[in-house]
């Protein structure tokens, strides 16, 4: 594949399904700095997975498969080796520019940042409207592995919920 | 927030569209910076392990041809060569063992740990199948040259630093990686929530 039809397919992707990407990002990432590192990451990842997208899923499918897998690897280095490179040193691609005055939002996001990065992934999915059976294809486990993680993380956000709302 | 429901609709009720602003400059020379440059650990070994034996077999190989060189002459060329094929044929084998993995999240990570056990096990291998060979090699080549088997010194002190050098690396960077990566896959397939 050459490089222009690859950058357009990647322009197409980014302008159609950042939203994934930063939903993602923000779900794993929790200080600006981060986000930006793992918004690079994932960036580039699927830059490089383009080549072997062969259209049998939808793109959006593929994104999400990729940024999730990319952003579970991201979580577990960076709580085993923090970042070395000085701040200064690194190229800024992602910055905030609005805050979300939305108390709810903002406290799901909390609750799904402190599942396993895991379970992370099998939340967004789910509240992304994902059947189990996408689920489960997009993750390689079984449908009834997920109904197990969907239950136990459904029963887990429920309890926090009630914790904050008695 | 009584039920998930209610917490599906305030999922979806987001904007983070607006939340996050890119900067396509800075984001596509980032990635024609790191999509080009880096590649991975495994392929750069096999390129050099293909490149390097090549260009020391090809360069004993014409030297062999204008001095009119033959018999014990040969081994070592003709080491090199087979080895530069041998890393070739590997590497075409290892691409064509990739190609199993399916495109999961479960996939990818079995596909991650499988290429750092291609890693280890190169790394384990290569002073079977490649450092030792090489200086048996080396020795008859000193040795019908009628030279002092001193010259081989530096190559055979060679030996325990490639040793322990592949073994610090296996330790140190793809033991925990892998560890880490199988804890991640045990996580994965496991029902429990933890």
């Amino acid at each position: 594949m050459d490089e222009s039809k690859q950058k357009q397919i990647f322009d197409e992707w980014l302008s159609q399904h950042k939203g994934i990407m930063f939903k993602i990002v923000r779900a794993y990432a929790f200080i600006p700095h981060d986000q930006d590192d793992l918004f690079q990451e994932i960036s580039l990842q699927l830059w490089r997975s383009i080549p072997d997208f062969r259209g049998e899923a939808k793109p959006s499918t593929w994104i999400y498969r990729v940024a999730l897998y990319t952003a579970t690897i991201w979580a577990r280095r960076e709580k085993r080796q923090p970042p070395t490179q000085p701040l200064a040193d690194i190229e800024h691609t992602l910055t905030v520019t609005a805050q979300q005055d939305h108390e709810r939002l903002d406290w799901l996001y909390e609750q799904i940042g402190q599942l396993e990065p895991v379970d992370r992934s099998v939340c967004l999915l789910l509240l992304d409207g994902f059947s189990y059976k996408e689920i489960a294809d997009m993750l390689g486990i079984s449908e009834s592995n997920v109904g197990v993680k969907v239950h136990r993380i459904k029963q887990h956000l429920i309890y926090k919920s009630k914790e904050v709302q008695p | 927030m009584k039920n998930f429901e209610e917490m599906q609709s305030i999922w979806e009720s987001q904007h983070d569209e607006k939340l996050f602003a890119v900067d396509d400059t800075a984001l596509h020379a980032y990635i024609k910076r790191k999509g080009r440059t880096t590649r991975s650990l495994l392929e750069l070994f096999e390129w050099i392990m293909i490149a390097l034996n090549l260009l020391v077999g090809v360069a004993l190989a014409v030297d062999l041809l204008r001095d009119n060189g033959s018999g014990y002459r040969l081994i070592l060329p003709v080491t090199y060569l087979t080895f530069s094929a041998y890393a070739l044929l590997r590497r075409l084998k290892r691409q064509a063992n990739e190609v199993r993995f399916k495109p999961t999240l479960l996939g990818e990570l079995d596909k991650a740990i499988w290429q750092i056990d291609y890693l280890i096990r190169q790394g384990q291998t290569m002073m079977t199948w490649y450092v030792l060979p090489l200086v048996l090699a080396l020795s008859i080549t000193v040795f019908y040259n009628q030279k002092s088997l001193w010259t081989l010194a530096p190559t055979l002190a060679l030996i325990p630093l490639c040793y322990f050098g592949i073994r610090w690396e296996i330790n140190k960077w793809h033991l925990p990686k892998k560890r880490d990566l199988e804890a991640l896959r045990e996580k994965l397939i496991a029902p429990e929530v933890h």
